[in-house]
């Protein structure tokens, strides 16, 4: 039978063997397993400088102009990769994929389609306030190849920033400052935020939510990139194929 | 008159007078089963073993502590006010606007009051939501409109400082209880 290791703590000041649960060494009166508030302060700068720089992008980089698109893109893509080989240490969980488990990817598409559905159905002139099908394809009307390249524009790109940038980078930066259930909600309202559509928050805001909470759930971004992807990319079908 | 005001200094200063009873139960915090070689009170940290003074010092700072949590309280309220305050100036400043923009100015002030609520429950998340929106917001508008930003400046100024001011607040709360192990 093997021996269990029975580790006693011991003072970080003096040394003194504590018993388990002494908050105080009763020898030198040192506090133990106290966290020092300039680490929260560190936390809530690292987390203002992520969002104001993706504020201040989205702010001052001009997306609306023709040919702009995949420029924006890539420039965004640029930025959030750029933040996060700065903050790669809080992004190393996010990344991983591990226990890939097909009924659950499904189930969050599933969730994720009647959510789509929603928004497209019951919600449309809010919805479209910004974005509308018709502005879609008259934004890559002048392309060579304009359901591919709205395809990228739309469905393939900002899944994988956005997902990068909010629930890898933001939602990481926030759990350290704050409960996971308030960064669901947190991340969720931020990501309506960034997108500058008032009236678009009564879908946007939820759609946030619902994909940080799996971002919370699974402990990984690739869920919900599949979600995204899915919901950006049955836009994109229906403005070209549909509407 | 002078018999009376040495009673009364008396009755102070035996008041302040720590008079430990029993060794093995912490004066401060009553926790039981105290050892006679333990200076420190395990679970406090109450010199239960030491000087009068180191005592006496204890019990100051530990009021101290307190204090600073009750101001700490008062300014996160002061913050919820402000939240408030921000609801109701950003409604009626979009009153008599057509509707879309109406519609716009009920979403937000809805958010600011939804933040107000939040923060009774969780202060730091939703002062640090409503921060980051006034500020996102007042951008977004001053991109199209430069003079909004410095329109009534002052007020934003104070709204900004307060609830920047009460996230600290917030976390000094957090720390001094943890260091009064309450």
């Amino acid at each position: 039978m093997d021996e269990q290791l029975s580790i006693t703590p011991s003072c970080s000041n003096c040394q003194q063997q504590l018993a388990t649960a002494a908050r105080f060494c009763p020898k030198c009166g040192h506090q133990q397993t106290l966290t020092p508030l300039n680490t929260n302060r560190e936390d809530l700068l690292n987390f203002l400088v992520v969002f104001g720089a993706l504020t201040l992008f989205v702010l001052f980089f001009p997306a609306n102009i023709f040919g702009m698109e995949l420029i924006w893109d890539l420039s965004a893509f640029g930025l959030v990769v750029g933040l996060s080989f700065h903050f790669r240490k809080s992004l190393n969980q996010a990344l991983r994929f591990k226990n890939f488990r097909f009924t659950r990817l499904l189930l969050y598409l599933s969730l994720q389609a009647v959510i789509t559905f929603l928004i497209l159905n019951i919600l449309p002139d809010l919805r479209d306030i910004g974005s509308s099908s018709a502005s879609i394809v008259s934004r890559f009307s002048e392309f060579s190849y304009p359901f591919a390249f709205a395809f990228l524009s739309i469905a393939i790109a900002p899944p994988i920033t956005e997902e990068l940038a909010f629930r890898g980078l933001l939602f990481g930066q926030l759990q350290k400052l704050i409960t996971p259930a308030s960064a669901v909600v947190v991340t969720g309202f931020l990501f309506g935020l960034l997108h500058f559509r008032i009236l678009g928050f009564v879908w946007l805001i939820p759609s946030g939510i619902f994909l940080s909470w799996i971002r919370w759930r699974e402990g990984h971004i690739w869920y919900s990139v599949a979600c995204h992807f899915l919901h950006n990319a049955t836009v994109v079908y229906l403005a070209y194929f549909v509407r | 008159m002078p018999q009376s005001i040495s009673a009364a200094r008396i009755r102070e200063n035996n008041r302040r007078k720590i008079i430990i009873k029993n060794p093995s139960i912490c004066h401060h915090c009553k926790c039981k089963d105290l050892q006679i070689a333990e200076t420190f009170c395990p679970q406090c940290g109450f010199p239960q073993g030491g000087s009068e003074k180191e005592q006496l010092r204890f019990l100051v700072h530990y009021r101290m502590k307190k204090t600073d949590i009750r101001e700490g309280k008062k300014l996160v309220s002061y913050a919820r006010y402000i939240l408030f305050l921000a609801a109701l100036l950003n409604f009626f400043s979009f009153w008599g606007a057509d509707e879309v923009i109406f519609m716009v100015g009920c979403i937000t002030t809805l958010i600011y009051f939804g933040m107000a609520i939040w923060s009774l429950f969780k202060p730091y998340a939703a002062f640090l939501t409503a921060l980051i929106f006034y500020v996102a917001l007042n951008l977004f508008i001053g991109i199209y409109n430069p003079w909004f930003i410095l329109a009534g400046i002052w007020l934003k100024l104070l709204i900004v400082g307060t609830l920047f001011y009460a996230l600290h607040s917030i976390k000094d709360i957090e720390q001094l209880r943890k260091e009064i192990a309450k």
